[in-house]
């Protein structure tokens, strides 16, 4: 489990679903967005809605754990307080974005940074490559100078 | 009190260059100056690499500075920028920059130009012409203005969008679907995102004209997650327009009904191919549908659905508003119209050129492009995506054009275009290609879930001279394999950028790393 977990794990999130469940009813093939609707509020999708959802929408347990873990962006622990999403697709690729990560990680390492980087493929602004996005605000031409400013004030 | 309008760009690409953080320092600076400014939040031009590009209304037209950085600010106010004052940063008419005069925009007319979310601004400019001709038309007669126009889909697989039409019009059935497939997640590509962000109300017009001309009643645009702002964008436009009689119950006082949903994707670069689309809006895994049935018999619920790309469903109101004749006589050969080509990657002047087709790269890369950021040569070219092959130098003469690209093994598809200089590295460019086919594949079909990875291992074996010439052949038969037997594009057409890498860039592949064993090649691709 999660080193983040145990601060949230023993929260009663039943309204929560209850309210995602109400606003989205009368949608067709509306399990994404229930989903979309808990995380954007919390972060993440707790284990322990699993079974209240499944049993709502007349699902398995087994089927929605399988579209979680299908889709990237859905998480099932706490995220971190800083997300860098960094991209490592062609066009980033061709700007350096490898070895920008690779800086970045050693940076992030030698000041003891506690953030979590994820690779993404594409955040649709390949002609200002390289892109990132840190806690989902995206930046252009990024630089390892442009990261440490935007990270000091998420880290705020 | 002096009056000023400034234009200042809500696109992703201008706020990912710190737009926002613009805006109350201009305020300020301005007040100072005893100027009322009224900004106007627009799309972007195109031109991104002038992002945030700033333009401020003069009695001579839109004058434009870019880019602007807040460091800027002062320099520009003391140029007496707010009344179109000389300044390094200033290109003069924006319509006079060469690099958007040159351009021929039809489904992009409006963008940067209106602001995105004001109906009587799209109105005003041209808005909505389309879909009231169409309400008096037959649905047959719509289509053969969507079949005689020659669109054919921009998302990629070119397929034309009258047959499609046409079969989920004769398909009988209780209930329609249109699903607009705003899953840009290819490299390269942000045309879709520029048209929600700066024009949401076109792409709205065409699913309706889509839902009149075939009788479906309800639309999605499934949009990918990593857009947010263009999700907001649409939204917000979705809310006005129905708040105006254009969607929901009998939509300009007519018989016709259309109601609109915006659905948010979670990450997975596959739900951009149809089937995986409409599983993953069904609220299931994001996996692949075998084909037949298309998703035009039975698509959304198991029931017709037209889906179609963006651009292609925003090209929709131009062709019923100016006529079929007048969106054909672009283009060239069995391509008709325009595409939104998207200059990215390594390149000087990025942005987004719609030309019509027949245009070549050449004069994409060094007219419009003015050539590689790092001012190293180009060396080669990646077009329609990750899944489309790479250009060397001597093929960039070749138009675009459908037939002609797949002529030499090539696709145009979307239009994106990714320019690599010389520091490339083929061999890795290729092991990336087979790399992003396994994080990506959705696992229904073996040729690309498995095929993916071993490509990825033999890739390895021959960038580090391991029995070169063996593998090298296991490479050819594996994406054989792959393209004939995989399901969808994905595992179908990944082959294309790793043999197109191979054959044009052979020396890349030749060891620069032959005193590795294979125990340390494990450990590296970890």
């Amino acid at each position: 489990m999660h080193e983040n977990q145990p601060l949230s794990f023993h929260k009663n999130y039943k309204p929560l679903l209850k309210k995602m469940l109400t606003e989205h009813h009368s949608k067709e093939g509306n399990l994404l967005p229930i989903l979309h609707g808990i995380q954007d509020e919390i972060g993440f999708i707790p284990q322990s809605l699993i079974a209240p959802l499944a049993e709502a929408l007349n699902l398995s347990s087994a089927e929605i754990h399988g579209v979680i873990s299908f889709y990237s962006h859905f998480k099932t622990s706490a995220p971190k307080k800083v997300v860098i999403e960094i991209c490592q697709a062609e066009s980033c690729q061709s700007m350096g974005a490898l070895r920008l990560k690779s800086e970045l990680l050693h940076y992030l390492q030698v000041n003891n940074y506690d953030v979590a980087v994820e690779n993404v493929y594409c955040l649709g602004l390949c002609a200002q490559s390289p892109a990132a996005a840190i806690n989902s605000k995206a930046i252009a031409k990024l630089t390892l100078d442009k990261v440490k400013i935007s990270l000091e004030k998420a880290l705020v | 009190m002096n009056k000023v309008t400034l234009y200042i760009p809500r696109d992703t690409a201008a706020r990912a260059m710190g737009v926002e953080e613009l805006i109350e320092p201009i305020q300020r600076k301005a007040k100072e100056q005893g100027i009322e400014l009224a900004i106007i939040r627009n799309g972007t031009r195109g031109m991104l690499w002038l992002e945030p590009l700033v333009e401020v209304l003069t009695d001579q037209g839109r004058i434009a500075y870019g880019p602007v950085l807040e460091e800027d600010l002062d320099s520009l106010f003391v140029a007496d920028w707010m009344h179109g004052g000389q300044h390094p940063l200033c290109h003069g008419l924006t319509d006079e920059i060469s690099y958007l005069k040159n351009q021929e925009r039809l489904t992009f007319a409006r963008i940067g130009i209106i602001d995105p979310l004001n109906l009587q601004d799209y109105a005003k400019h041209g808005g909505w012409v389309g879909l009231k001709n169409a309400l008096d038309l037959e649905p047959e007669a719509i289509i053969s203005q969507i079949s005689d126009s020659g669109l054919r889909g921009r998302g990629g697989a070119a397929f034309p969008t009258g047959i499609k039409w046409d079969t989920v019009r004769k398909a009988k059935a209780s209930q329609k679907y249109i699903v607009c497939n705003a899953d840009e997640g290819d490299s390269g590509t942000f045309s879709d995102r520029i048209l929600m962000e700066g024009d949401p109300f076109c792409l709205i017009e065409g699913m309706i004209i889509a839902g009149v001309a075939v009788g479906a009643t309800q639309g999605y645009i499934y949009v990918r997650s990593e857009y947010p702002i263009a999700i907001e964008v649409l939204e917000e436009a979705i809310k006005k327009a129905y708040a105006d009689g254009y969607l929901g119950q009998h939509i300009l006082g007519t018989n016709n009904h259309f109601e609109l949903e915006v659905r948010k994707g979670a990450g997975a670069y596959i739900c951009g191919e149809e089937t995986a689309l409409l599983n993953s809006l069904e609220g299931k895994r994001g996996t692949i549908r075998p084909k037949p049935p298309l998703p035009a018999m039975q698509g959304f619920m198991n029931k017709p659905t037209v889906v179609n790309n963006v651009v292609s469903l925003a090209s929709v109101p131009i062709i019923l508003s100016q006529g079929a004749q007048f969106y054909q006589d672009y283009g060239m050969g069995r391509s008709r119209g325009t595409l939104a080509f998207q200059l990215s990657g390594n390149i000087k002047q990025g942005g987004l050129i719609e030309k019509a087709f027949g245009i070549s790269l050449k004069e994409l890369l060094y007219d419009f492009g003015g050539g590689s950021a790092s001012g190293l040569p180009l060396k080669s070219v990646q077009v329609g995506g990750p899944l489309g092959s790479y250009l060397s130098a001597e093929e960039w003469n070749t138009p675009l054009d459908y037939e002609a690209y797949s002529a030499i093994e090539a696709m145009v598809g979307h239009g994106g275009i990714v320019a690599f200089d010389e520091s490339i590295d083929m061999a890795q460019m290729a092991e990336y290609a087979m790399a992003f086919c396994a994080v990506e594949s959705c696992g229904k079909c073996t040729p690309c879930r498995i095929g993916s990875t071993r490509g990825v291992e033999v890739i390895q074996k021959i960038r580090h001279n391991i029995d070169p010439q063996a593998n090298t052949e296991l490479l050819y038969d594996l994406c054989d394999t792959m393209t004939a037997a995989s399901l969808c594009a994905l595992g179908g057409l990944t082959p294309l950028p790793v043999l197109s890498a191979l054959k044009k860039f052979p020396n890349d592949f030749t060891a620069k790393n032959s005193h590795k064993k294979l125990t340390e090649i494990g450990a590296e691709s970890c």
